[in-house]
């Protein structure tokens, strides 16, 4: 089979689960007269304003803090920083909702409002910034910092070396992040703040009106399509630097902190006790007694076993096709290939009800409900939210594997599918293996999607927290959470162990 | 390459199997009720009749519009047989949408007509009552509803979001009974005085419960499940003077799904879910649900629904008002 017919067809496969389904709802459901109403409305446009300000200052505090964070991290002597830089993630591994629940019953009633949605996206999605900045900070050519080093300090190699050339990948980050908090509504639903998605989530839950969620929606896509032109022009000639060589926390080129390694020490201490311990003792102390955990376990251990499962298969779908899809796009082996970029994107920030949606009425007869029946419905609504993430991984990852490499495979008569397993595959690995882990924790704690899409007695462990929350005791919802954090924490030590033989 | 795909297929055959063997024996319900409540019950029927329920249940931040939604949009093709609403009037809904189908239980005779559909597409049983719930420690405690509006309480209460759940439903009721006008100024005038809105019935009683509000108006077993976990807060019932309101009576509702692919055991636990066994159980359960069935005794700390001045209301035409005001109400709740 030719490169092309091959790649035709897998892109054809993603396109026809991902977004075959939304297209035929755009097609029934599309009304410019819904479209006048909301650019007409004074307020929905006052509510687009205020979520585009709420997820610029979320953006704006998570790349302020994280980007030193993760300098801090890869780039100094400071000791325990395996320690620290796995405390600062764990918020990733929870719902936003829980979170912002843990919060709330920790601060009370001035948490609600616009401080407290910043405060526990900025909690959610600051790990997502410190990690990036971590590992691109690993890509760093570190004879480019020797030579400037020769005549300058850290601080200004820092400065104008080092940063400058992380840049344009933090730019990426920046986005998503952004695109991250613009389309959350659960945490703003909870906190009681209005913003632009959730207007979208309250037309379709409590008003049945799908028409008018959906136009919302596609405003939403509007404005993704204009972000990601800006992006294509900004990044088109700059370089991504090789991210995920060598995930491992050597570095020769590290800055000596001197006497200030015990006061740095101290305050990121500090800082992440704030920032995530209490939360999460919140969660343990509300959990009560063992017995608590042996009764949450024994009433989710179906759930529990059901969201690996789901989990698992989904994240390495998941890289499966954002590899393809990212390769596709890089390798430009169609003309409109970045056409596949902005419809990962899309999916990724529309909302998930919408999606879900979408989903059901397309897979929902006779024909399909093999599919719509079984958890194949779960994993097919999790390739099209989050192939994004997998194939922006994966193409930062691709820019840096030299051309050389494989026209010298051709030239020496190996075929395409031979140089994608045997040289582009192998240098990939790291990327697989954290576009992997990341998918695997967006899949395990997923609810927006999973509640729309799961069949009736076969619920996650994120749909089980959800349910149960209504009366039940609170010492079981907290140690529900608790197992969750557990369950990847778990995961995060395997990792560890594996990366640590594989050295 | 060849063998990552063999791995994929097999697994995608493994996973599209695993839930596919066609089991006859078995009826699939969706649920509003909470699942801490309905899912005993529902366990108790499968032990009791051997027939295999799955259930789907819904979460507490979309209370009765999440399941309700995907009711609607699996529509042309049905794939809950039974549906347990939380409430009768996203249960009137559904009807109005051709998703109900008609069953009148042998075990329906002697509910209420006022809490059944006249014409068979649902029938009530094991209600809760709108009531205050109150902290104990204020001294001059709520009587009506409209003290909600009184400027003794300014800064005081506290309502769930009325585009969700029961307080939907009992703004549409208002609105059928005072009119829209006094409905919109009751809201407004709510809103003058500093009234808080919760995400939920649960987050309400919570918030008065931890004292951080003195009242508010909820379902009964919200209230009744902080007394007994020893919170220090007390029922008060609204509106009981003679010629007042009443409260407002919300009871569960089961309707039979149109199309359902296992019709038969539908019937079946649509006949046990309206039994007299059921209704006591959800009484002495936490939830402490009153019994339409009058020979049921009600939960201990409530009162029965003979015993207090209800609402009445036609369910119908409260579905039919709550279409109406939901403009209104989603300018009033702030979108």
């Amino acid at each position: 089979m030719s490169k092309k017919s091959f790649f035709a067809f897998i892109i054809a496969l993603y396109l026809s689960i991902a977004i075959v389904p939304i297209s035929i709802m755009v097609f029934e459901s599309f009304s410019l007269e819904l479209f006048k109403e909301i650019f007409s409305s004074t307020k929905k446009l006052s509510l687009f304003q205020e979520s585009l300000f709420l997820a610029s200052v979320v953006t704006s505090l998570c790349l302020v803090f994280g980007v030193p964070l993760g300098l801090v991290f890869e780039k100094t002597n400071l000791p325990f920083k395996k320690t620290l830089l796995s405390i600062f993630t764990l918020p990733l591994l929870l719902p936003p909702y829980i979170i912002a629940l843990a919060w709330s019953n920790f601060f009370g009633e001035w948490f609600f409002g616009f401080w407290g949605v910043v405060f526990v996206e900025f909690s959610i999605y600051l790990p997502i910034s410190i990690l990036a900045s971590f590992i691109l900070l690993k890509g760093v050519n570190s004879r480019l910092e020797d030579s400037a080093r020769l005549f300058f300090g850290w601080g200004r190699v820092v400065r104008f070396v080092t940063i400058p050339l992380i840049a344009p990948s933090l730019f990426l980050i920046a986005m998503i992040i952004f695109l991250l908090s613009f389309a959350n509504y659960s945490v703003a639903n909870f906190l009681r703040f209005n913003t632009f998605v959730l207007d979208s989530f309250v037309e379709f839950s409590a008003f049945y009106n799908y028409d008018k969620s959906f136009a919302i929606s596609l405003v939403l896509v509007l404005f993704i399509v204009i972000l990601l032109w800006f992006e294509r022009s900004y990044m088109a000639t700059r370089d991504y630097i090789s991210p995920f060589k060598n995930f491992t926390f050597e570095n020769t080129n590290l800055i000596d902190l001197k006497n200030y390694k015990i006061i740095v020490f101290v305050l990121l201490m500090l800082f992440s006790f704030i920032l995530v311990i209490v939360p999460i003792l919140l969660l343990i102390y509300e959990s009560g007694s063992l017995q608590n955990y042996i009764d949450a376990f024994m009433i989710a251990k179906m759930s529990i076993l059901r969201s690996l499962i789901y989990a698992f298969f989904g994240a390495t779908l998941i890289s499966f096709f954002g590899f393809f899809i990212a390769y596709t796009i890089q390798k430009r082996v169609f003309k409109s290939a970045y056409l596949l970029d902005i419809v990962s994107i899309t999916l990724f920030a529309i909302p998930s009800t919408i999606l879900g949606i979408a989903l059901v009425q397309f897979f929902n007869h006779e024909w399909s409900s093999f599919i719509y029946t079984s958890p194949l419905i779960i994993i097919i609504g999790y390739i099209a939210k989050y192939s994004a993430i997998s194939s922006r991984i994966f193409i930062a990852n691709l820019k840096q594997i030299p051309a050389s490499m494989q026209e010298s495979a051709k030239v020496l008569g190996a075929s395409w599918s031979d140089t994608i397993i045997y040289i582009t595959a192998p240098l990939l690995k790291g990327g697989f293996l954290f576009s992997w882990f990341i998918s695997f924790i967006f899949l395990l704690r997923d609810t927006d999607i999973t509640m729309l899409l799961y069949s009736a007695g076969y619920d996650t462990l994120a749909i089980k927290i959800f349910t149960l929350m209504a009366n039940s005791p609170s010492e079981l919802i907290s140690a529900l959470c608790v197992i969750m954090l557990a369950i990847v924490l778990l995961l995060i030590a395997l990792l560890y162990v594996f990366n640590g033989e594989k050295r | 390459m060849l063998k990552l795909l063999i791995f994929i297929t097999v697994s995608l055959v493994f996973l599209g199997c695993s839930k596919q063997a066609k089991d006859e024996n078995s009826v699939v319900i969706y649920v509003s009720e909470d699942q801490v409540f309905s899912e005993p019950i529902l366990k108790d029927f499968e032990k009791q009749t051997g027939i295999h329920v799955k259930a789907l249940y819904d979460t507490e931040e979309s209370k009765s519009t999440g399941v309700v939604n995907r009711l609607i949009a699996e529509k042309n093709t049905p794939q809950a047989d039974v549906y347990w609403a939380n409430e009768p009037i996203r249960a009137q809904l559904l009807k109005q949408k051709g998703i109900s189908a008609k069953y009148i239980s042998k075990n329906s005779k002697t509910i209420p007509e006022t809490f059944k559909d006249s014409e068979g597409y649902w029938c009530g049983f094991s209600a809760r009552a709108r009531v205050f719930v109150v902290n104990k420690k204020l001294e001059s405690k709520p009587k009506s509803i409209l003290d909600y509006t009184n400027e003794t309480f300014k800064n005081q209460g506290v309502i769930a979001n009325p585009l969700f759940g029961t307080t939907t439903a009992q703004v549409a009721a208002l609105s059928l009974l005072w009119g829209e006008e006094k409905t919109k100024d009751f809201l407004k005038a709510l809103k003058d005085n500093g009234v808080k809105i919760s995400t939920s019935n649960g987050e309400s009683a919570d918030f008065v419960a931890k004292g951080r509000y003195s009242f508010s108006l909820v379902d009964s077993d919200d209230a009744i499940s902080r007394i007994r976990s020893g919170k220090d807060i007390e029922i008060v019932y609204p509106d009981q003077e003679e010629g007042a309101l009443g409260c407002f009576i919300v009871p569960n509702v089961v309707m039979l799904i149109q199309g359902a692919k296992h019709s038969k055991n539908a019937k079946i636990l649509i006949d046990y879910l309206l039994s007299d066994e059921v209704e006591a159980k959800l009484a002495l359960a936490d939830c402490a649900q009153i019994p339409l069935h009058p020979n049921i005794k009600a939960p201990k700390e409530l009162k029965s629904i003979q015993e207090m001045r209800t609402m009445q209301v036609d369910y119908k035409k409260v579905a039919e008002k709550m279409i109406e005001i939901q403009p209104f109400l989603k300018e009033w709740a702030g979108f």
